[in-house]
């Protein structure tokens, strides 16, 4: 796929340097989904074509019991 | 939960500005992506590779953003070794960068986003490049976007900015009076951005201040005040 050949990728270490537009706050990637979660906003950004789309008016609002990070669900 | 909260003095008003100024530049690129090159290519190829060229000798090592970085125009100014993140705010542009990216050989970043409300922490690039960007903007969001932009450059960094100036000369003024509508629907810009009255608001000093074009164009170096 295009977005794998790293020219335009999702680079792990590129998503250090992305937070939340609305809080600033730190966003976790979901890889299954292929979201960018911030916990804090509630809301999930997608990744299409291999660009994190970065805009609150994008961005999924976060379902019920879904705002919680990974590691703490059972 | 309110929009305007991201945004400095943040009131409700100004966040429907940013909502719907947004929509306007949304809709203009979308529309001209596919052309934008052959429109714009006869001032691209006459006098803005020129300018570009001397704006990226003022870019820092390190990591540059391009910010509205439309359809790549400034990639083969991009300096050699930096790490580059490209953003915009429509698909159809970054789309059009994605291509040029590819056909230089460039690792370009590529994300979506709104220039008033940037998803980078606070002083993350060593350079932040905006060429014919902020002439999108009316009045009320100059200041927002300037403080934007000084948020996520370092410390020490620079701000290199590119755009029209409103032209002392009567022949000019006239001319830029005459293709304003045209500017406006294809471009959603203006020959007049008051960026520079701005510049104290934003904590930001000009370290270079050039007029090139005549007077039609201004360069403007910028280094965040020490915080």
């Amino acid at each position: 796929m295009a977005e794998r050949e790293g020219e335009v990728g999702v680079d792990p270490r590129l998503l250090e340097l992305l937070v939340c537009p609305l809080t600033k706050g730190p966003l976790r990637w979901d890889r299954a989904k292929n979201e960018l979660v911030s916990e804090q906003a509630g809301l999930a950004y997608p990744i299409r074509d291999g660009i994190p789309i970065m805009l609150v008016e994008e961005a999924r609002p976060l379902g019920e019991g879904e705002a919680v990070p990974e590691e703490l669900r059972r | 939960m309110s929009r305007a909260r991201s945004i400095d003095g943040g009131e409700e008003e100004l966040g429907g500005l940013v909502e719907a100024q947004a929509r306007e530049v949304l809709r203009a690129y979308e529309r001209i992506a596919p052309i934008y090159d052959l429109l714009d290519g006869l001032y691209e190829w006459s006098w803005k590779r020129r300018l570009r060229a001397e704006l990226f000798a003022h870019a820092l090592p390190g990591r540059l953003l391009d910010v509205g970085v439309g359809t790549g125009c400034n990639m083969p100014f991009y300096p050699k070794d930096a790490e580059i993140v490209g953003i915009d705010a429509s698909p159809a542009m970054l789309e059009r960068a994605r291509t040029r990216a590819r056909r230089l050989g460039r690792t370009v970043e590529l994300r979506r986003m709104n220039l008033l409300e940037l998803a980078f922490p606070d002083g993350a690039f060593d350079t932040v490049v905006a060429t014919f960007v902020l002439l999108c903007l009316p009045d009320e969001l100059q200041l927002p976007a300037l403080r934007e932009l000084a948020r996520v450059t370092r410390p020490g960094g620079r701000i290199l900015l590119l755009d029209y100036h409103r032209s002392s000369r009567t022949a000019v003024r006239w001319w830029m009076r005459l293709l304003s509508a045209w500017l406006r629907w294809a471009f959603a810009a203006r020959f007049d951005p008051t960026t520079e009255q701005h510049l104290a608001e934003a904590g930001l000093r000009p370290l270079v201040r050039a007029q090139r074009m005549g007077d039609g164009v201004t360069l403007l170096v910028l280094e965040p005040d020490a915080r």
